[in-house]
């Protein structure tokens, strides 16, 4: 799971930091490929409950995740001036819905642990570790598990309307 | 002298072969109707022999022998010391089918690997049976080597240059003009000259060709003659019969080379371009990868939307604005030009239908034989071009409408000759241009179909009460024939039946945007007309809107749009329905589909049909009829079945495209589980 970390020549990652709900997140720079202000978004019926819906980026169809649903948080509610971040993630792009993009933010491999190594009990492949700066927890999110075919499952199975009418 | 790489003429090797192969089977079908069909035999004959040289050249030997013993049999029956039977029809259509079989095989994996070994064995059974010395009968090919009889078996299909030969031409060997003609029939000129000056290239060192090598590679060869300069040590009677052995070869001249030739040949080795020496003439053709036009077609797609989007903004300028009505021309011209940008577009995706046909005769002819019936096929329109998603997409539906009329349409013979009509039954296949649609028509001389029996059909089911049996009208009883596991063949036959119907016909049609219709008229025959869209890249849709978000139906599944109040609904089944032209329509709100409902009094219904099944489906609003570019969901973001993809319309707005046959089959999950009675 961090093999990406381990075989890294450089000591340090770049990380985009953003807000969730208080919470500083970050994912590396190499995955980030623009940010938005947040646009209108055309909800897919079906889909899980994180997924908002679909923008189109430069011509492409876009699906954007709630980031505060995926985490599980009971106000999935944005302010005015939150941001969409677009990130690759399986060679198409993904959009993560966030309050706010606070900085790049540059941190030792080394410190970062893996959610075992702070011993902490999370069953979210999307979470990929934690590092410190001070007192300030950053929790490094990795993009390629944030919408994948695990998280679709584990996650909020959405009732799809259409199957229940059919039963 | 560049040349096509390996994987470039195994490219123009595989579309030959499938071209060619299509073409035997066509003829072979000819010649088992009537076994005199001169010009059928000839056809086989011709398309064996340049499907043995070209494998041959290419290098599948196996494919070559095989392609050359049919020659050889073939070659027996021309010249009449073997008289055609269905078995040797049969025996030649396996062949036909190991070839396409291995021709596959070298697709997907670069080699065949099927053994023709067994089929060589059967056909060399036969030739030496009509004869005994099967090579005798031609002595014009007496040059294969018995046993084996590609020439070149291992000769590397692409060698670059002509240099490269081990033994070259002595260097004071003369220069030959080589002029050669191509056949009119020749499907694939250029290709064919390219793999002519393989093999001329092992006779000496090719100096010039016009039209230029690169040209030939290019696909650029107008006309029909190419001109080959020659440094050759072999003397003209050698050239001669090795020029004669080049498949598709109409005529040729050897000859001393023109003043004009060497000419442009010193100006050639000086390295200076030089304009081409001959005219050219006709229209070019140039073989394009799908993938490239169906990029060409999506982008012309997204131009159009844009399009949309800048006229509507034009047209909301003020006149007073800057630059107003230099930006409003300026829009007009860009307007004409993109819709005639796409025009050809679309024309460069298009493809004659008789590519697609080529393999009916071979399908009719089969069920026909299996269920010992006479049938002939006529093929119409041939020419009639669509786009090539269409042509593929067709082909499924055709089969089974053609199987259909075989086992069902058209009667034995006796029962045929009883009724007065040619024991002959016939079955047309026709395709047109109707309207900016394509029509298509399947029609049998047949029995037509038997309204009665569906009728008995129909109230023995439960789907229609006897009164209303009655009353239906034909076309409305033909209409039950789409219904899944609705067939009024006594017994279901592996022809036509294989458990699935016209439903899945009508179902796949539909799927392309098109519509199926059934006219018959009883002991005179039954046809069946597709309709169909002329691309499927841009679809006509109805736009309807609920809570404020935008839908979009595939304009070819909406019937119709009806208010109804209410009050005119009731339950029917714990189902929402209403009376509907003397029928039950089940009701769907769209907003209890994706996840929104609402209470309404008024109720704005968009009747949907696909397959047999139809639906009313309740919407806030029809918003009006808009092309639309469908582009699929992206991964893992719905598992509704009900949204079938997306659309662009207007800036970063998204239409979700409903898939009008999920709906149906909300609604025939219904209508099949609870026959409901219908009250008048």
């Amino acid at each position: 799971m961090d093999a990406r970390m381990d075989q890294s020549a450089a000591p340090e990652l770049q990380l985009v930091l953003f807000k969730v709900a208080d919470q500083t997140y970050g994912v590396e720079i190499q995955q980030v490929q623009r940010l938005l202000p947040i646009p209108p978004i055309t909800r897919i019926p079906g889909a899980p409950e994180f997924v908002e819906g679909v923008i189109e980026v430069r011509g492409d169809v876009v699906p954007v995740v709630n980031m505060k649903a995926r985490l599980g948080l009971d106000d999935t509610s944005y302010p005015q001036d939150g941001r969409v971040i677009i990130v690759e993630a399986h060679g198409s792009q993904l959009g993560l819905m966030v309050d706010a993009v606070t900085e790049v933010f540059r941190i030792a491999a080394d410190a970062i642990e893996t959610p075992e190594q702070a011993s902490l009990k999370v069953d979210d492949p999307m979470l990929k570790g934690i590092g410190k700066d001070g007192e300030r927890l950053i929790v490094l999110v990795e993009a390629e598990h944030i919408l994948s075919a695990e998280a679709h499952q584990q996650l909020a199975p959405a009732t799809s309307q259409a199957q229940a009418l059919a039963a | 002298m560049s040349g096509f790489d390996a994987a470039e003429l195994l490219e123009v090797f595989l579309a030959e072969a499938d071209e060619l192969l299509a073409a035997v089977d066509q003829a072979l079908v000819a010649l088992e109707q009537n076994p005199s069909d001169r010009q059928a035999l000839d056809a086989i004959f011709r398309a064996a022999h340049t499907l043995k040289a070209s494998a041959a050249a290419t290098g599948f030997d196996s494919m070559s022998t095989l392609a050359h013993r049919m020659e050889s049999v073939l070659d027996l029956v021309r010249s009449g010391q073997l008289e055609p039977s269905p078995e040797l029809t049969d025996l030649l259509l396996s062949c036909v089918d190991a070839l396409r079989e291995m021709k596959d095989q070298i697709a997907a994996a670069g080699q065949p690997s099927l053994d023709p070994t067994e089929l060589i064995a059967k056909l060399e059974q036969i030739a030496g049976g009509a004869d005994g010395q099967p090579d005798a009968a031609k002595p014009q090919r007496a040059e294969a080597p018995a046993g084996g009889d590609s020439a070149e078996p291992n000769q590397a299909p692409a060698s670059d240059s002509g240099q490269d030969q081990q033994s070259g031409p002595a260097p004071d060997a003369p220069i030959r003009r080589l002029a050669l003609r191509i056949a009119a029939s020749c499907q694939m000129p250029a290709a064919r000259a390219w793999l002519w000056l393989q093999q001329i290239k092992k006779l000496g060192d090719i100096v010039k060709t016009v039209p230029s090598a690169d040209d030939i590679r290019a696909g650029r060869l107008d006309g029909s003659l190419l001109v080959v300069l020659l440094k050759t040590s072999a003397s003209d009677d050698e050239l001669r019969q090795a020029i004669q052995k080049l498949p598709e070869l109409e005529g040729f001249e050897i000859t001393e080379p023109r003043e004009a030739d060497l000419g442009e040949i010193a100006v050639e080795r000086a390295g200076s371009e030089t304009p081409e020496a001959q005219p050219r003439v006709g229209s070019a053709t140039v073989r394009v990868k799908v993938a490239h036009l169906d990029a060409l077609m999506r982008l012309a797609g997204e131009l159009v939307l844009c399009r949309a989007r800048i006229m509507r903004h034009v047209s909301k300028l003020p006149e007073s604005a800057p630059d107003a009505a230099a930006l409003k021309s300026s829009a007009e011209h860009l307007s004409t030009i993109v819709t005639e940008l796409r025009e050809e577009v679309m024309k460069a995706r298009m493809v004659p239908l008789e590519y697609t046909f080529a393999r009916f005769p071979r399908v009719v002819r089969d069920a026909a034989r299996r269920e010992g019936k006479k049938v002939e096929l006529v093929i119409q329109g041939g020419d009639t071009e669509v786009d090539r998603s269409i042509a593929e997409r067709i082909v499924d539906p055709l089969k089974h409408l053609l199987r259909n009329a075989v086992s069902h349409g058209i009667e034995p013979p006796e029962e045929r000759k009883a009724a007065g009509k040619p024991e002959v039954g016939r079955v047309l296949l026709k395709a047109e241009h109707i309207e900016g649609n394509i029509l298509i028509t399947v029609a049998d001389d047949g029995r037509g179909i038997d309204v009665e029996k569906i009728r008995a059909k129909a109230v023995e089911r439960g789907l229609m009460q006897p009164e209303q049996a009655q009353a239906a009208s034909d076309r409305e009883l033909f209409e039950l024939l789409f219904m899944s596991g609705f067939s009024t063949a006594d017994q279901v036959t592996d022809v036509s039946g294989r458990g699935v119907g016209l439903d899945v016909v009508r179902s796949e049609i539909e799927d392309i945007g098109g519509r199926i219709e059934i006219h018959s008229e009883p002991g005179k025959g039954t046809t069946f007309q597709l309709r169909l869209p002329l691309t499927l890249a841009i679809v006509p849709a109805l736009i309807v809107s609920h809570a404020d978000e935008l839908y979009a139906l595939p304009l070819s599944a909406v019937l119709r749009i009806v208010k109804f109040s209410r009050e005119q609904t009731s339950e029917v089944g714990g189902r929402l329905a209403v009376n509907h032209l003397g029928r039950v329509l089940y009701l769907l709100d769209l907003g209890d589909l994706v996840g929104q409902p609402r209470q309404r009094d008024q109720l704005t219904v968009v009747v949907v049909r696909t397959g047999s099944a139809e639906i009313g489906l309740i919407v806030d609003e029809v918003v009006g009829e808009q092309e639309i570019v469908i582009r699929p969901l992206p991964a893992f973001v719905s598992r509704s079945e009900a949204i079938a993809g997306l659309a662009t319309i207007g800036e970063g707005e998204f239409v979700l495209l409903l898939d009008a046959a999920h709906l149906a089959e909300l609604a025939s999950a219904t209508a099949a589980d609870q026959p409901v009675p219908i009250e008048k």
